[in-house]
C-alpha cells in the first residue's frame, strides 16, 4: 500500500517507521485498528497516561492566561500537584515572558509534509527560540534522548517554520510577505535550544542546535520520507524485543502476551503521552 | 483547475475585505473557498491567525487539502474546526472562569465531556427509574435509545438556536394541534430534560448542550478567552452557513467585524441539518456583518441535460404543475437524456431493482469505463439488508464499493455480539437477568465469529455439545468419536484454548475492567492466528470501537457518584442497543475508493459531485416523510418559529414537500451526468408504495412518441 499525497509526517509516524516499518504500515497507512494491549500493566499505564494528559493541559492553561491559583484549585491528586509547583518553581526562573502553548508548525519536505506540535515555544529576549517538552515519564539518558525522533524533528521544523515567532511576528493584523521577510529576521539554528522538562525529577536535558545539526537532520529527514514513498513493503523489525510492547502482535504472530510496564524502554515510556497530544488535532472536531 | 472570473475575483480579494458569499449548489463557491486559503497561505499571512469554521466535519475536507499541501510553505497550522470543536476546546482551557456557573458541589472538579453515548448512558440510568416509575410517555410506543435521543437533541437545540433549556415543554406544548391525551408528553420531556440537565450540573458532565451555551452565552463575554480567539484569528472562512445554527450565526455576528477578512459562504435551497437545528435564514443575516455581498449564479457541474432535468423537476414541483414539468419539448427531450430507470418488466419487486441498480452500475464501470468513484447509490433510508443487498450485488458484478452511513446499535455488530457473550460466561459474578444471559444461539454466533473457518452446522454442534448453564465444557470431554469427527479435532482444539482462557482468568478472580478484559482476550486468543478475528479487519475495528466505547464509559463513570458494577451495566447498556458502532472512515478526503452507496441527506452533507447517481426507490413515500420522532420537532424548536403558531397538517405537508424539493434540487445539482431512478412497485417487506417523488418525475417521464423514444435512447452526447 503506498502514501497518500497529502500524508502528514510526525515525529511518532517517524518513530514508528525507524523503530518498525511493518508497524508504521499498519498503524498509518492500513489504519488498522487493533484493540491489543502494549503492556500487562494496563491500569497503570493508562493511570500515567492520564496523569500526564492533565498535566499537559494544566501548562495549556496557564499559558492562555488562566489564573495560577484557580488552576491549582483544580489538581486532585498529589502527583500532579507536586510536578506543578516544582514546574512554577523552573519557570520562574528559566522561561522568559512570551510564550506559546500547544503550537503547531509544519514544513514540506522531500515532496511531503513534515510537522511538529510543541508544548511550548518560548521566545527569548534575544529572540533566540527555546522549545520545551513537558515529560512525566521516566529521565533516560541524554544520549538515548538524543537520537529519538522528536529531538531531531522538533529543532528542524522550527528552524524551517518558526522564523515568524523569532521575528517577533505575533501581531496577526500584519501580512507576511515571503519578501518582506528580512534575512536577519530568519532564525538561525544557533538561535534555538530544545529542553526536555521531567515532572518526576524537576530536572532537565537540553540540547543546543547549529547549522551542521540542522543540515544532518534534514539529510536524515528526507531520506526516510523518501525511502517511506517509495516503498511498496515494509518489513517488520528483527528486533522482537520490541513487539512485546507493540498492539500488533497477534497480527505479525510475534508472541502472546503483553511485555512488562517496567521493563519498557526508558525513552519510550512516554510515548503514549505523546501520541495521544499528537493526535489531539483530530479531538479539534 | 480553471477557475472563474468571478471564483478568482473572491480568492484575491484584499485583506480588509469581508465578503458574504451565496449561491446554489455546484457553483464553484467551496473551490473558491480553498482557493482563498491557498492565496492567504500563499502571500504570506500566518496560518497560525487563519480560521476555517465548518458545519460539519466532513464538509472541512477541501480545506484541509489546501492546508496539508505537501508544497504549501512552511509556518503554523491553519485551524479547521467546528463550533462544536471550538466550544470544547475553550471551555476545557478557561474552565476556571466559569465553573461556579455549573456545580455547588464540587466547584473545583475539573469538567467531563460526555459523548453522545455517555449522555445515552446517564439517561438509561437516570431516567429510566424515574419513567418507569411516574408512566411517562405512555402514550406513545418508541424504544428507550430513541427516546433518551431525542430528549439530548432538545437540550441541544434549546443551546443552539438560544431559547431556555426550561422552555422545551411549553413550546412544544404551545405548537401542538394533536389528540389532547398525548400533550403530557411534552410536560414528559420537558421534566426529563430538566432532570438530566440538573444531574449533569451537579457533577460538572459536560453534554453537547451544556458545552455550547458555557461557551456562548458565559465564556465569550469574558475578555481574555474572547481576545485569545479575536486577537488570533483575524481571518475567517466559514463554509456552508446554511447548515450552521443560529449559536454559530451570533457568534460570527460578533466577531467577523473585528476581523481582518473574512469569508462567508452560505449555499441557497439547502439546509439539510434542519433536524440538528440548523437554519439557513439566521444564516442569511451575516450579511449585515460584511462589507459585500456576491452571488454566484453559474453551475459549474451540470450538463446542459442535468440542467434541463432541474428545471423540469422544479417545474413539476411548483404548485402550478404543468405536463413535463413546464419545459418546452426540445429541453422535455433533453432532460429525458439525463434520465435512465427501471424499465417496466424490471420494476415489480425491489429485489428487480437492486439487480437492475447492480447491472447498471457495472455496464457503466466495465462497458463505459466509469471510474467507480464517480458512481453514487443512494437511498432514503440505508438499513443494513438494503446495503447488504446491493454491496454483494456489486460484488458479485466484479463492482467496490464503500458505504456512508450512520452509526448504528453495537448489539448489531456480530463481532461486539460475540465479545459480550464471551465478557459474560468469563463473569459469572455479574449475576446478569436471565435475558441477559447468552443462550444457545449466542453462544453458536461467537462461536461461528472467533474461530476462524467454523461453519453454522459446526457451530450449532459445539453450542450444543460444549454449552451447559455453567459455563462451556472441554472438548476433550467429548467422547464420542463421531461427534468428535463431525466438530474436527482442529477446532475442538483452537475451542479449548479460548475455553482454557477464560477459565484462567474465571480462576484468578481478578478485578479486572471490561475493557482491559476484552483487549487482552482480543489479543492473546481472538486475533491470534486460527481465530476470527486474525485476518478479520472489519471485525478488529468493531472490536477496537466497543473497546473504546467500554473505557470511555468507565473513565465516566467513575467520577460519578456511586458505585456500581460497570461491566455489568455496560452489557446490559448493549444489549438495550444504547451503545452504537460510531464508524467514520478516518482518511475523508481521499475518501475509500468505489462506488459510494449512502443515504441521500448523508451524500448531500457531504457536498461532493459526481458523475452518475441512482436513486432507489424513488416509489418510497421515505424520500419526502420526517423522521418520527414525537418528543420534538425541529420547526416549532427553530429560531423561526412564531411564538403562539400551531403546527397543522398543512405546516407539515408544505415542509415535507420543501424539504423534498430541496433533497432533489440538491441531489442533481451534485451530479453532472445522469440520473438513474430505480422503480419498483412494492417495497423491500412487499408493499405496494406510492410516494410524492414518483410522482413528480412521472410528469417527465409519461407519454413519449415512438420519436421521442428514439431520441430519449441516444447517448447523452452533452459537453
Ligand atoms: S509486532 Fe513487531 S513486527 Fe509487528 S508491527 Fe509490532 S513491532 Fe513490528
Amino acid at each position: 500500500m503506498s502514501l497518500p499525497a497529502d500524508f502528514l509526517f510526525s515525529q511518532s509516524a517517524l518513530q514508528d517507521y525507524v523503530d518498525c516499518p511493518r508497524r508504521f504500515e499498519l498503524r498509518y497507512l492500513r489504519e488498522l485498528e487493533w484493540p491489543a494491549l502494549e503492556t500487562r500493566q494496563a491500569r497503570e499505564q493508562e493511570e500515567q497516561a492520564r496523569q500526564g494528559r492533565d498535566f499537559h493541559h494544566l501548562l495549556h492553561q496557564q499559558a492562555m492566561g488562566v489564573p495560577v491559583e484557580a488552576l491549582e484549585a483544580t489538581i486532585d491528586d498529589e502527583t500532579t500537584l507536586r510536578w506543578w509547583r516544582s514546574c512554577l518553581g523552573w519557570q520562574e526562573h528559566h522561561l522568559p515572558a512570551t510564550r506559546h502553548a500547544e503550537l503547531v508548525l509544519s514544513t514540506p519536505l522531500a515532496g511531503r509534509r513534515l510537522m511538529a506540535r510543541y508544548d511550548l515555544v518560548a521566545r527569548m529576549e534575544d529572540g533566540g527560540l527555546l522549545i520545551v517538552d513537558w515529560k512525566t515519564g521516566r529521565m533516560p539518558r541524554a544520549a538515548l534522548l538524543a537520537g529519538r525522533m522528536q529531538t531531531i524533528v522538533y529543532p528542524y521544523v522550527l528552524a524551517s517554520a518558526g522564523g515568524w515567532l523569532s521575528a517577533g511576528r505575533l501581531d496577526n493584523t500584519k501580512t507576511i510577505s515571503p519578501e518582506m521577510i528580512r534575512p536577519d529576521e530568519m532564525i538561525r539554528p544557533e538561535m534555538i535550544r530544545m529542553i526536555y522538562w521531567f515532572a518526576e525529577e524537576g530536572r532537565t536535558i537540553e540540547f543546543g542546535y547549529d547549522e551542521e545539526r540542522r543540515r544532518q537532520a534534514e539529510e536524515r529527514l528526507a531520506t526516510i520520507i523518501g525511502e517511506i514513498g517509495a516503498r511498496s513493503e515494509f518489513a517488520p523489525t528483527t528486533d522482537e524485543r520490541a513487539c512485546r510492547f507493540c498492539r500488533y502482535r497477534s497480527f505479525c504472530e510475534r508472541g502472546v502476551e503483553a511485555g512488562d510496564l517496567s521493563e519498557l524502554n526508558e525513552a519510550k515510556a512516554d510515548e503514549s503521552i505523546t501520541l495521544d497530544l499528537d493526535e489531539l488535532e483530530e479531538i479539534a472536531f | 483547475m480553471n477557475l472563474s472570473a468571478e471564483q478568482q475575483s473572491i480568492i484575491e480579494s484584499p485583506t480588509g475585505v469581508r465578503t458574504f458569499l451565496r449561491g446554489e449548489a455546484g457553483t464553484g463557491k467551496t473551490t473558491a473557498g480553498a482557493g482563498r486559503l491557498r492565496h492567504l497561505l500563499e502571500t504570506g499571512v500566518s496560518a497560525h491567525s487563519i480560521l476555517v469554521l465548518v458545519a460539519q466535519r466532513r464538509l472541512a475536507d477541501p480545506y484541509l487539502e489546501v492546508a496539508r499541501d505537501p508544497a504549501g510553505r512552511a509556518g503554523a497550522e491553519v485551524t479547521i474546526t467546528t463550533l462544536g470543536g471550538l466550544a470544547r476546546r475553550m471551555v476545557g482551557l478557561y474552565w476556571p472562569l466559569i465553573t461556579n456557573r455549573l456545580s455547588r458541589s464540587f466547584p473545583n472538579r475539573r469538567p467531563r465531556f460526555l459523548s453522545l453515548e455517555m449522555v445515552q448512558y446517564l439517561m438509561f440510568r437516570i431516567l429510566g427509574p424515574e419513567i418507569d416509575a411516574k408512566d411517562y410517555f405512555n402514550s406513545v410506543t418508541i424504544d428507550r435509545a430513541r427516546l433518551y435521543g431525542q430528549i439530548a437533541d432538545n437540550l441541544n437545540k434549546a443551546a443552539v438556536v438560544g431559547f431556555p433549556a426550561e422552555s422545551i415543554g411549553a413550546r412544544l406544548t404551545a405548537a401542538f394541534a394533536g389528540e389532547e391525551e398525548r400533550r403530557h408528553i411534552f410536560e414528559d420531556a420537558q421534566t426529563c430534560a430538566s432532570l438530566f440537565r440538573e444531574y449533569c450540573r451537579r457533577y460538572n458532565l459536560l453534554d453537547f448542550s451544556l458545552q455550547v451555551e458555557l461557551f456562548c452565552q458565559h465564556l465569550w463575554k469574558f475578555a481574555s478567552p474572547r481576545e485569545a480567539l479575536i486577537g488570533r484569528y483575524r481571518h475567517l472562512i466559514v463554509d456552508n452557513l446554511e447548515e450552521d445554527t443560529p449559536a454559530t450565526h451570533r457568534l460570527l455576528s460578533e466577531w467577523v467585524p473585528s476581523s481582518q477578512s473574512a469569508l462567508l459562504i452560505c449555499d441557497e435551497e439547502a439546509g439539510y441539518r434542519k433536524f440538528l437545528g440548523a437554519d439557513d435564514i439566521s444564516a442569511l443575516g451575516l450579511r449585515e456583518a460584511c462589507d459585500r455581498e456576491v452571488v454566484f449564479g453559474r453551475t459549474r457541474v451540470m450538463t446542459r441535460s442535468m440542467r434541463a432535468l432541474l428545471a423540469g423537476v422544479v417545474g413539476a414541483m411548483s404548485d402550478e404543475a404543468a405536463e413535463g414539468g413546464g419545459l418546452e419539448r426540445s429541453e422535455r427531450l433533453r432532460a429525458r437524456r439525463a434520465i435512465g430507470h427501471t424499465p417496466a418488466a424490471r420494476s415489480r419487486f425491489h429485489t428487480q431493482m437492486l439487480d437492475w441498480v447492480a447491472d447498471e452500475v457495472a455496464g457503466l464501470v466495465e462497458r463505459k469505463r466509469v471510474r467507480p468513484e464517480r458512481i453514487v447509490v443512494l437511498a432514503p433510508i440505508l438499513g443494513d439488508s438494503l446495503r447488504h443487498s446491493l454491496v454483494s450485488r456489486l460484488e458479485q458484478r466484479g463492482v467496490e464499493t464503500w458505504t456512508l452511513r450512520p452509526s448504528r446499535a453495537l448489539r448489531e455488530e456480530p463481532a461486539a455480539q460475540s465479545l459480550m457473550t464471551l465478557a459474560k460466561l468469563a463473569h459469572p459474578d455479574w449475576r446478569l437477568e436471565a435475558r441477559h444471559r447468552p443462550g444457545r444461539t449466542d453462544v453458536e454466533r461467537m462461536l461461528m465469529c472467533v474461530l476462524e473457518g467454523l461453519d453454522l452446522t459446526r457451530a450449532s454442534l459445539m453450542a450444543e455439545v460444549l454449552y451447559r448453564r455453567e459455563g462451556l465444557q472441554p472438548f476433550t470431554r467429548v467422547t464420542n468419536g463421531e461427534m468428535r469427527e463431525r466438530i474436527t479435532e482442529v477446532f475442538g482444539e483452537r475451542y479449548d484454548r479460548l475455553r482454557a482462557w477464560l477459565e484462567a482468568f474465571r480462576r484468578a478472580g481478578e478485578a479486572e475492567p471490561l475493557d482491559i478484559f476484552l483487549r487482552r482476550l482480543f489479543g492473546e486468543v481472538l486475533s491470534q492466528a486460527g481465530f476470527g478475528f486474525h485476518q478479520d479487519f472489519d471485525a478488529a475495528r468493531v472490536a477496537s470501537n466497543l473497546i473504546d466505547s467500554a473505557r470511555s464509559f468507565r473513565q465516566s463513570a467513575e467520577g460519578i457518584e456511586s458505585r456500581f458494577d460497570l461491566g455489568n451495566e455496560y452489557a446490559r447498556m448493549v444489549d438495550e442497543g444504547i451503545l452504537a458502532d460510531q464508524y467514520e472512515p478516518r482518511r475523508q478526503g481521499a475518501g475509500p475508493r468505489g462506488v459510494l452507496i449512502a443515504p441521500a441527506y448523508t451524500f448531500l452533507l457531504s457536498n461532493r459531485a459526481v458523475d452518475y447517481q441512482f436513486w432507489l426507490n424513488i416509489d418510497s413515500p421515505s424520500w419526502n416523510r420526517r423522521l418520527y420522532q414525537p418528543l420534538t420537532q425541529p420547526y416549532v424548536l427553530s429560531a423561526q418559529w412564531r411564538a403562539g403558531d400551531v403546527w397543522t397538517e398543512a405546516h407539515e405537508r408544505e415542509s415535507s414537500r420543501e424539504m423534498l424539493a430541496r433533497v432533489v434540487a440538491g441531489l442533481l445539482r451534485r451530479c453532472r451526468r445522469k440520473v438513474y431512478l430505480g422503480l419498483s412497485r412494492y417495497d423491500e417487506r412487499g408493499y405496494e408504495q406510492i410516494g410524492e417523488l414518483r410522482v413528480i418525475f412521472d410528469y417527465l417521464l409519461r407519454d413519449l412518441s415512438p420519436e421521442e423514444r428514439k431520441v430519449e435512447a441516444s447517448p447523452e452526447a452533452e459537453s
